[in-house]
């Protein structure tokens, strides 16, 4: 593994996390504005983590 | 935990968040995947294979810069050709004449590469701001073809971040930082250079490889930009331009032969000649979806040149073609493609007899003008893409 990969490696669990703490606060607030607006916010971090660029 | 989180109301509305994430999710996705497929092409019967640039220089294996070269070798000894379609990805002329081309012709003596999208990358995504259409339809009298439309610049995805400055690798020409991605700007390329400059070096194995004898660019350009309706080439190419300029002029077509400067460092028309055997030329038609003028994005203004703006601008002088209602239609760009690189080779037979390359089916340039560019392309199949 070179040090491209572990760089690599690092930005795909921060996006992770990120995304985790997201869908964690979809759940956890009672408006479905924020509800939606964490929807917002996980879509594209999604898609980036999922490798679709 | 607070027991709300829990609570029935907020379960629905939670599942409903999800609901809508994992719609937007999909749908995304496709949308996202879509915009990576590539336009169909339909090879005649005369290629030979389909090689890739990976077969010339592996350090573009596994890449998006891996892109096919459609190979017609007529198994005769003759000089080798090299055509280049989509280096710009914005313009659309270039990639739909090398398609018409590897479409039709056949090859009796010589041979003849062509790499119909260039700078594959490009063609997945455009420039930002500037509204462009993700593909478009050419009419052909078996159905709508499309192709997509893209960007002059490699994909950021695969290389990022631009530099403030971009510094040309062998002359120290500087230039700016986004012309990092102009596969244009990057000759003769590097091995362990950036994707772009991967991509050209894997170009010029190719020619030096292949000893490729003619390389043909094919460019548009801005109706306000003066290199228009011209063939660049540098000293190396000076016989057998003025061959085919002669040759063209027998014909009344209008091309301007431009000198390549020698202190303009990066570009095909000038590195080509310099790092390998062969004679470059680059051929630029005129845009009009592609300047500073022109109006909405539509599938129309690609297709018939036609755009008020430009007409506007053309009777006020202030561009350097002439544009009138009549526009500058894409089969007339293409033909007019088509023409030079086929005068070219006429040229360059003529210069060099003891070793010519011979191709025919080539779309003639006058049927091609009142036909339409769709009566040279095959009928479309499994179409992807309804208009």
């Amino acid at each position: 593994m070179d040090v491209y990969s572990c760089i690599t490696g690092c930005y795909r669990l921060i996006f992770a996390l990120i995304a985790a703490l997201f869908l964690i606060n979809i759940v956890r607030h009672e408006s479905l504005t924020k509800k939606l607006l964490g929807v917002i916010v996980a879509l594209p971090l999604l898609l980036r983590l999922f490798g679709i660029k | 935990m607070d027991k709300k989180f829990f609570s029935g109301a907020n379960a629905a509305k939670t599942l409903a968040a999800f609901a809508v994430l994992g719609g937007l999710f999909f749908a995304g996705r496709k949308a996202f995947l879509d915009s990576r497929r590539q336009f169909p092409i339909y090879p005649s019967s005369g290629v030979s294979r389909v090689a890739h640039l990976s077969e010339y220089f592996g350090g573009v294996k596994g890449t998006a810069a891996d892109g096919e070269v459609y190979v017609f070798d007529s198994g005769k000894p003759g000089a080798s050709v090299l055509i280049l379609g989509g280096t710009h990805n914005d313009e659309p002329a270039g990639h739909v004449a090398a398609v018409a081309l590897i479409e039709n012709i056949r090859v009796t003596q010589g041979r003849v590469f062509i790499a119909p999208r260039a700078n594959a990358s490009g063609l997945t995504h455009t420039t930002p701001l500037e509204g462009f259409l993700d593909r478009y339809w050419v009419d052909t009298p078996g159905g709508k073809r499309w192709f997509k439309f893209g960007s002059r610049y490699t994909n950021p995805v695969y290389q990022w971040p631009d530099p403030d400055i971009f510094v040309h690798h062998q002359s120290l020409q500087s230039m700016a930082g986004e012309e990092s991605r102009n596969l244009n700007r990057c000759w003769p390329g590097r091995p362990d250079g950036t994707y772009t400059e991967k991509l050209a070096f894997a170009y010029m194995e190719l020619m030096r490889k292949e000893n490729i004898a003619i390389a043909a660019d094919f460019h548009e350009a801005p109706l306000e930009y003066f290199l228009i309706n011209a063939i660049c080439y540098p000293e190396k190419s000076g016989k057998v331009a003025m061959g085919a300029e002669f040759n063209l002029s027998m014909e009344d077509l209008d091309y301007t032969m431009e000198a390549s400067p020698g202190n303009l460092h990066g570009f095909f028309h000038r590195e080509v000649g310099d790092y390998a055997g062969t004679m470059p030329f680059l051929m630029e038609t005129p845009n009009p979806s592609q300047g500073r003028f022109h109006g909405k994005m539509t599938n129309d203004l690609i297709v018939t040149g036609r755009d008020e703006n430009y007409i506007k601008a053309g009777k006020l002088g202030r561009l350097f073609v002439d544009m009138d209602e009549k526009g500058w239609p894409l089969s007339l760009r293409v033909a007019r493609h088509i023409k030079s690189i086929e005068e070219i080779i006429n040229s360059y037979n003529e210069l060099h007899p003891e070793q010519p390359v011979t191709v025919e089916g080539i779309p003639p340039y006058a049927e091609m003008v009142s036909k339409g560019v769709g009566a040279f392309l095959h009928a479309p199949e499994h179409e992807p893409f309804s208009n």
